[in-house]
């Protein structure tokens, strides 16, 4: 028998920490056998259902082709969100397909309303499944084993002028992280590092760093970092004058690159003078035409 | 002789500058002669070649001689050094390059006597250049004996052809009559007088110019101008755009440099840093990635330079020269420390297109923008995938890196682009990359990048690390990967003219690219007492070639690779066979 998850306020953004609705989570499977289930989020990090662990009906042909990393994303935050658990084989809503998901939650709908399930990954072939919705309302099926990654520990805020360096250590699970500023997200991707320029020299800003595993759990916060940024930490540019040929030509042109390199990848201004000999500036702000 | 004082500073926004100096003696001369005929490095002899069936020339023969010739103009003032021309087997006798001001008057001559043979191109060059001025039309023709001669109709009805400096223009009929394209003689038995019938035919003669260049040509030593640009490996053989989960795997099989890689994106940074590799980071036109490079100590030891952008000629991706300018220097202004490569699209190396950009443009409007890109970054390449193209084949791919020479007139190095996955209707085996890949290095590229992206089709799934997945494949390159560097020294060495002479045997195998035969290309290297000459046979097909190589005399040389040596003789003469389609064989011996 496959198994439907309604939620109907599935696109709740979980991360703006707002409560869930007492209403969440309905669970009912075909031939009009309804019955609700009431399901209490076990954090605020997108996980909003403890343990559904959601046996499928047929276990040998219900073989999910990974997880569906987006499954389906509700374009209208009032609409509930129904998913058919059951990718392959057993039995399908009226009208549908297996591997669909279901837009409307009227039984209606049923027969016209079923929409593809379009992106999985490695083979699987996990038989219970923990459903969880996203921040952004999507709808994913992950193995049941998944719990949601460690806090990271507290970023390395390394100030510096104009800018603060972050890095930060991986946690056991986590494939990628977002940093936060002020409460407000400047990253998210899988780097360990972040450089941040939209900073103030003089003034003071905090920092966290939140995990998320391969299933877009996320664990808690990172402890605080603090740093300011401070002008009298900027360090002087780098500067190289090259040339090609490596020896100037007598005659013919030769080229004169001012090669500036900055720790903190400031814009520089390059400027070239010469004694002996003319140059001429070109589009390339670093490199100077030189005839003797 | 004069000596100079270099004076560079580098200022910060908090006006905290650096300054550095360069001092010495001036020494040499960079002045250099460009030589170049219309059509050498062009890919597909005409856009009529290209897309019908007819790839080489038709012989034609109805009678006693007469003259053919092409109108043409180029851009700057030039010495016309003489003619190429295809000659038709049956061509013998008498013959003339003549080239014409428009009003029938001789400004230059060579005299030539042929005979009845298997044809093919070949070059007469007058005693002395002719200069000519810019923006002015010539005739160029040659008097084809006995009445037979090389012929494709229509080849310049449709379009100019543009091969800088050289102007060809498309055959028109309006009010005022016929003008520009071909010329013939007054008959067919008119013999050797100025050509004044105005025809869209292409009869394969090519005009060949130089000219005088100042600017410094590429060379050893060139990546010394950028100190954080010098590649960790002796030479860089990268792949494009690989995904992060693969960069280590592919490192481990040789691919060492990264290339167009978004360092910016998910699970780039670590797996650079896992796999130790070279990466040229994909700027996308913004300033963050040389700002990332930059600020990251650990990660900035890895990237060699930027990858300004990915086909700016095409339509899906476009970008005009002043878009790339801006691009470059938004770059430069936060790391000048490092080289900067652009990648053209296909086109440029065909001359032709339905695809370039902007939408609309003419190939006289996109001949531009290819020169003035020449003009932009400090190293070139262009991904024309056609290894296994019925048209085309890997005897195209030493014309791209002369194609990229010509729009930068030998200023920057050349990159080669070579598919190592089915993609775009080529599909090579793993010794056709081989052989592929050598067929860039004897042209003269400096750097070798795979394009490793398999995209689903109806007889492939998708697979973006297609080579690391495909065995064959896999082994192949990693063997590549290994030859190349164990031969990188003689690689980065200047190309030598340590073969004088060259013969080939086959001469008659099928048209391929408009011409016949199997002709061998090669180069000749010095890396202290040792000498390489690097040889393909760069047609499909078997051949004998006849080699003269003045240091050679008496040596004995080793086949690199092939567990065989090969003894010139006192004159340095030796002779090798190749059995298969763009054999090579890479010859050492010490002098």
């Amino acid at each position: 028998m496959p198994t439907y998850l309604y939620g109907p306020n599935a696109a709740l953004d979980f991360d703006s920490g707002l409560p869930l609705q007492d209403t969440w989570g309905t669970i009912y499977a075909p031939s009009d056998n309804y019955f609700t289930a009431p399901l209490t989020p076990i954090s605020m990090i997108g996980l909003p259902m403890d343990r559904v662990n959601v046996r499928n009906g047929v276990t040998e042909s219900f073989k999910l082709e990974g997880y569906p990393t987006v499954m389906w994303k509700s374009a209208d935050v009032d609409n509930p969100i129904v998913i058919s658990l059951d990718a392959q084989g057993g039995d399908v809503p009226p009208g549908g397909t297996s591997g669909q998901v279901l837009t409307k939650n009227s039984e209606a709908d049923f027969d016209t309303e079923w929409r593809a399930v379009t992106e999985y990954t490695t083979a699987d072939t996990w038989e219970q499944v923990r459903v969880i919705v996203m921040a952004d309302g999507t709808v994913k099926g992950i193995p049941v084993w998944a719990e949601p990654p460690v806090a990271p520990a507290k970023p390395g805020a390394t100030p510096g002028s104009t800018l603060i360096w972050l890095s930060w250590t991986a946690v056991p699970e986590g494939r990628t992280y977002k940093l936060f500023r002020n409460g407000q997200q400047i990253y998210a991707g899988a780097s360990l590092a972040y450089v941040d320029r939209d900073v103030q020299n003089g003034a003071s800003y905090q920092y966290v760093v939140i995990a998320y595993d391969q299933f877009g759990q996320r664990s808690p916060e990172s402890p605080l970092a603090v740093a300011a940024a401070d002008a009298s930490l900027n360090v002087a540019p780098k500067v190289q004058v090259t040339t090609w040929p490596a020896v100037l030509p007598s005659t013919g042109r030769g080229i004169i690159r001012v090669c500036a390199s900055d720790a903190e990848g400031q814009e520089m201004l390059l400027t070239l003078s010469i004694s002996g000999g003319t140059i001429t500036a070109t589009r390339d702000p670093s490199v100077w035409i030189y005839q003797a | 002789m004069a000596t100079y004082n270099a004076n560079g500073t580098a200022r910060d926004p908090l006006a905290v500058a650096a300054t550095a100096s360069k001092a010495g003696t001036t020494s040499g001369t960079t002045n250099h002669v460009i030589r170049r005929s219309a059509w050498q490095n062009r890919s597909s002899l005409s856009s009529m070649q290209f897309n019908d069936n007819t790839l080489g020339p038709v012989f034609k023969n109805e009678g006693t001689g007469n003259e053919f010739g092409v109108e043409f103009s180029t851009e700057i003032a030039v010495r016309i050094t003489g003619a190429r021309v295809y000659k038709a087997p049956l061509a013998a006798g008498a013959t003339y390059v003549t080239l014409w001001s428009i009003a029938g008057v001789k400004l230059g001559e060579i005299a030539g006597t042929w005979v009845s043979d298997a044809g093919g191109w070949r070059t007469l060059e007058f005693a002395t250049p002719v200069a000519i001025a810019a923006n002015t039309k010539y005739i160029i023709s040659y008097y084809a004996a006995g009445g037979f001669w090389a012929q494709n109709d229509w080849v310049y009805n449709g379009m100019d052809f543009i091969e800088y400096p050289f102007h060809i223009g498309r055959y028109e009929e309006g009010a005022e009559g016929k003008s520009g394209a071909s010329r013939v003689g007054g008959g067919v038995e008119s013999g050797h007088i100025f050509p004044e019938i105005i025809l869209p035919h292409n009869y394969y003669i090519d005009p060949i110019a130089e000219w005088d260049y100042s600017l410094p040509a590429a060379g050893p030593g060139y990546m010394n101008q950028f100190p954080n640009g010098q590649s960790s490996f002796q030479f860089p053989v990268g792949v494009f755009y690989p995904d992060p989960p693969f960069i280590e795997d592919y490192m481990s099989i040789g691919v060492n440099t990264m290339c167009g890689v978004p360092i910016t994106g998910p699970g780039y940074r670590e797996a650079i840093l896992a796999a130790g590799c070279d990466v040229w980071g994909a700027a996308d036109g913004e300033t963050t990635v040389p700002e990332m490079v930059q600020s990251d100590a650990e990660l900035a030891a890895h990237v060699k330079g930027y990858f300004l952008w990915d086909e700016p000629d095409m339509v899906h991706n476009y970008g005009s020269p002043d878009q790339l300018w801006t691009s470059l220097q938004e770059i430069r202004r936060v790391d000048s420390s490092r080289p900067i490569i652009l990648n053209l699209g296909k086109w440029s190396s065909r001359s032709i297109s339905y695809q370039w950009a902007p939408v609309g443009a003419t190939v006289n409007q996109m001949n531009e923008n290819w020169m003035a890109y020449g003009e932009i970054a400090d190293i070139m390449s262009l991904d024309d995938y056609c290894i296994t193209d019925t048209r085309m084949g890997i005897w195209a791919y030493p014309k791209m890196v002369g194609k990229l020479q010509q729009m930068s007139n030998g200023r920057l190095p050349i990159w080669s682009y070579i598919e190592t996955c089915p993609v775009e209707g080529s599909d090579p085996t793993p010794v056709q990359v081989e052989r592929c890949a050598w067929a860039c290095l004897i042209a003269g590229a400096q750097g070798i990048i795979f394009f490793d992206h398999r995209f689903a089709s109806a007889q492939y799934t998708q697979d973006f690390a297609s080579l690391l997945h495909t065995p064959a494949m896999r082994a192949g390159v990693q063997a590549l990967c290994a030859q190349i560097q164990s031969v990188a020294p003689a690689l980065n060495a200047a190309h030598q003219d340590l073969v004088t002479s060259v013969d080939s045997s086959n001469t008659t195998a099928g048209p391929m690219g408009g011409t016949f035969g199997v002709p061998i290309h090669w180069t000749g290297r010095s890396v202290g007492s040792t000498r390489y000459v690097f040889v393909q046979a760069i047609r499909p097909g078997s051949t004998t070639a006849t080699f003269t190589v003045p240091q050679a005399a008496g040596k004995s040389l080793t086949v690199l690779g092939e567990a065989r040596t090969i003894t010139a003789n006192s004159s340095g003469v030796f002779v090798d066979t190749f059995s298969d389609d763009y054999e090579y064989h890479l010859y050492r011996w010490t002098v």
